[in-house]
């Protein structure tokens, strides 16, 4: 089962916009697939990143490492959660910021195509 | 013994350049210990035309995991301020060392002993002798190390063993927890700030800091003359009467000193009869009266 997390701008599912940054995003979505590669739920959380002092970047990978995400979509990460998410498992998939998630979302199924 | 900082809030007002010159014009009247806790970017010894010498390790506690007695409980994350310490998805920590500051509240807070203490290197500490009366002590932070407060704290300890009459501290840029560390505990603090916006504007934070640690502060105003000195000087002086801070001195801009840094041979050793060595001979006296 895939599980693919977008930083996101207002907590809002697949009508929200991909966020700029990975670690102070004010949200993630959270996408699952099922076999079939079909949605098969969305979910919103916070981001503890979004305000801690230091280490956000960390902390939003454990949050994501803690939900079962094996996909990050962003357009970058940061030097520390770079390092955490290959550590744990996790791959980096590029997207551009600004975008719609169900847009995004077409843009990272075309990347596991490609590579399955 | 006494401990006097020089701090500024700024960088590249002249902190190290007043720090350096006061300690060779005092150590005329006192043994003088030198702490350059810039560990940033440390330079002092370019200042006196010295080496750095006596090298020794600044170590911070580096949490290791034994596996084998991890409960999996994930009280270690928690605990941890700086989020060095990852849950991976088998409940096992994972450490990152870059992020750790040696805190060792994981060590402390593992109920089954599972974090042992091992240690990193983070910066080193150096010792140079300049001459019988002046000595000076540095810290220095490896490169690309983000943790500056054990690094400042190292420095100033190794400081206190040469300290003798007068430790004169010569902190880095910024009013930040590696400031108030190396400025803790001094009698007098010499904030060293530019006439320009930015060093006014600085000049009152780290009055600011200082006035929190019940440190007295004094101005020094370097590199006047250039810019809008005037109209800014008349701006600092108010900033320092809202501190009951005296400003007392206020250092041209002069080639001499220029000339005099990239020499590597301070203006008060090179020139003890400069109108400039001569501002600093006058500070120096200050100083002893009130030591």
């Amino acid at each position: 089962m895939i599980k693919i997390a977008f930083p996101t701008e207002k907590c809002a599912g697949l009508e929200d916009v991909v966020h700029t940054r990975f670690g102070r995003s004010p949200c993630f979505t959270i996408i699952t697939l099922d076999e079939e590669n079909q949605i098969k739920e969305v979910k919103n959380i916070r981001n503890p990143g979004y305000e801690a002092a230091s280490g956000a970047g960390v902390r939003s990978v454990q949050t994501l490492v803690d939900e079962g995400v094996n996909i990050i979509a962003a357009p970058s990460l940061g030097p520390n959660a770079a390092v955490i998410a290959q550590e744990m498992g996790i791959k980096h998939i590029t997207i551009p910021s600004g975008i719609k998630i169900r847009e995004a979302l077409e843009t990272v199924l075309n990347e596991i195509k490609k590579e399955s | 013994m006494k401990i006097i900082s020089v701090s500024g809030g700024k960088g590249g007002t002249g902190k190290s350049f007043v720090a350096t010159n006061l300690a060779i014009v005092l150590s005329r009247y006192r043994h003088v210990t030198l702490a350059d806790l810039d560990v940033e970017g440390p330079n002092d010894h370019l200042l006196l035309g010295v080496d750095l010498a006596e090298e020794e390790p600044i170590k911070i506690v580096n949490p290791f995991v034994k596996y084998d007695d991890c409960i999996k409980c994930g009280v270690c994350a928690n605990v941890c301020d700086t989020g060095a310490i990852v849950m991976t998805r088998e409940k096992l920590p994972f450490v990152m060392a870059r992020l750790c500051s040696g805190c060792r509240s994981c060590v402390l807070a593992c109920p089954t002993k599972a974090i042992l203490e091992g240690y990193r290197v983070i910066g080193y500490t150096y010792h140079t002798v300049v001459n019988n009366n002046l000595e000076l002590v540095t810290g220095k932070l490896r490169e690309g190390e983000e943790h500056t407060p054990p690094a400042v704290r190292e420095g100033k300890r190794r400081a206190l063993r040469y300290a003798r009459d007068v430790l004169l501290i010569d902190t880095g840029a910024g009013t930040g927890s590696h400031i108030t560390l190396a400025i803790k505990d001094s009698m007098l603090l010499i904030a060293v700030t530019e006439p320009t916006p930015l060093g006014a504007h600085d000049l009152e934070l780290i009055l600011e800091i200082a006035k929190e640690q019940n440190i007295p502060s004094w101005v020094v105003v370097n590199k006047y003359g250039i810019g809008a000195s005037e109209k800014i000087f008349e701006k600092i002086v108010s900033i320092a009467r809202g501190y009951e801070a005296e400003i007392i001195a206020k250092i041209p801009y002069h080639d001499d000193v220029a000339r005099s840094i990239v020499e590597r041979r301070p203006i008060t050793f090179k020139n003890p009869d400069h109108s400039v060595s001569k501002i600093f001979n006058d500070v120096a006296h200050k100083i002893m009266g009130v030591i």
